[in-house]
C-alpha cells in the first residue's frame, strides 16, 4: 500500500530510481498531468502521450539537475512529448486562437450582464452564508457539483486552472508549458474560477446545483 | 477611480498579485469604499482555496498508479516465450 504523498516529493529516493517513490509520483501527479495533455493533443492521444511522458520522466530523473522545481519539470516533459506527438501525426494546429478568442468574450460578457451601464454592480454578489473553505468540504452536494464542472471547463481552463490552483505554478510557468501568452492564460484562469464561483454562489441561494 | 466592473473583470489578477503597484492602490481604494466588491473578492478567494482543498483528495488509487508506474519503468517487457 503507497503512502499518502505529502506535499514534498523525495527527489533524492526519485533519482535513486526507488519504485515507491516513483508510484508515489504517478499517484499524485497523474490526473493532473492528463489534463495538461489533453489541452495541448486533445482527448484522443493524451493518455498515450502521458504514458510515453512517464517513461521519459523515469528515464530522466537520475539527470535532474533541481533548476526548477520537479513538478515544472515534468510538466515541461508532458509538453514536449504532447509536442512531439502532434508534429508525428503531422495535425500540429497553432495554438487555438479561436478557442482563446471565444474565451475572451465569453468572459467580458459573463461579467458585463451583471453591471449597469455606470459599471456599478446590477445586483449586490450573492451573501454566501458558508465562507470557509473548511466547511464548503463538508457539503457532498457542492463537491459533487465543482467536480462536474471541473470536468466541463473547456481543455485549455482546465489545464490553466490546474496548474496555477491546484498545483500552484507561476503563471510565467504555466506560459512556457502551454505555449500561452501571459493575457490568454490570465483571462482563462479568471474564467474558469467564475465558473465555480457561480456554482457555489447558486449552491449558497439554493442549497442545490 | 476603478468601477465595480474593472474590479470584477480583474479579480484574479489582483488575487493573484500580477497588477502594477499603481493598479493595486487603485484596487485597493475601491475595495476600502465599496461592500460588494470586497465581497466578490472574498467569495473569489474562498472558491480558490475550496477547490484547492478538494484537490487534496484526488488521487489515482494505488493500484493504477502501480500500474502505470510498472509500464513506465519497464516499457518493454519481454513476453514468456521470448
Amino acid at each position: 500500500m503507497l503512502d499518502t504523498p505529502n506535499d514534498t516529493d523525495d527527489v533524492a529516493a526519485l533519482k535513486r530510481g526507488d519504485h515507491a517513490a516513483f508510484s508515489l509520483l504517478v499517484k499524485k501527479y497523474h490526473r493532473k498531468m492528463l489534463i495538461v495533455s489533453r489541452a495541448i493533443v486533445g482527448d484522443v492521444w493524451a493518455e498515450e502521450v502521458i504514458q510515453e511522458a512517464w517513461v521519459s520522466i523515469y528515464r530522466a530523473l537520475p539527470r535532474f539537475e533541481e533548476r526548477s522545481s520537479l513538478k515544472t519539470w515534468m510538466y515541461t516533459i508532458v509538453k514536449n512529448e504532447a509536442r512531439t506527438r502532434l508534429s508525428k501525426e503531422s495535425r500540429f494546429v497553432s495554438m487555438d486562437t479561436s478557442a482563446l478568442d471565444t474565451s475572451l468574450e465569453d468572459a467580458s460578457t459573463v461579467l458585463n450582464d451583471q453591471f449597469k451601464k455606470d459599471g456599478h454592480w446590477k445586483e449586490a454578489p450573492t451573501r454566501w452564508h458558508i465562507e470557509s473553505p473548511v466547511a464548503l468540504l463538508e457539503e457532498e452536494q457542492l463537491q459533487i457539483c465543482i467536480k462536474h464542472t471541473l470536468s466541463m471547463l473547456s481543455a485549455d481552463q482546465r489545464a490553466v486552472f490546474t496548474l496555477r490552483d491546484l498545483q500552484q505554478l507561476d503563471l510565467e510557468e504555466i506560459c512556457n508549458i502551454l505555449e500561452f501568452t501571459s493575457s490568454n492564460v490570465r483571462v482563462l484562469l479568471h474564467r474558469a474560477r467564475l465558473k465555480l464561483m457561480q456554482v457555489i454562489n447558486h449552491y449558497q441561494e439554493t442549497g442545490t446545483c | 477611480m476603478l468601477k465595480c466592473r474593472n474590479i470584477a473583470h480583474h479579480g484574479s489578477d489582483y488575487v493573484d498579485a500580477t497588477l502594477t503597484r499603481s493598479q493595486t492602490l487603485g484596487y485597493a481604494l475601491h475595495l476600502l469604499v465599496c461592500g460588494h466588491c470586497r465581497r466578490f473578492i472574498r467569495h473569489l478567494r474562498c472558491t480558490i482555496a475550496y477547490a484547492r482543498a478538494l484537490d487534496k483528495n484526488e488521487l489515482l488509487n494505488d493500484n493504477e498508479a502501480e500500474k502505470i508506474a510498472q509500464k513506465a519503468t519497464n516499457p518493454n517487457p519481454s513476453h514468456p516465450s521470448d
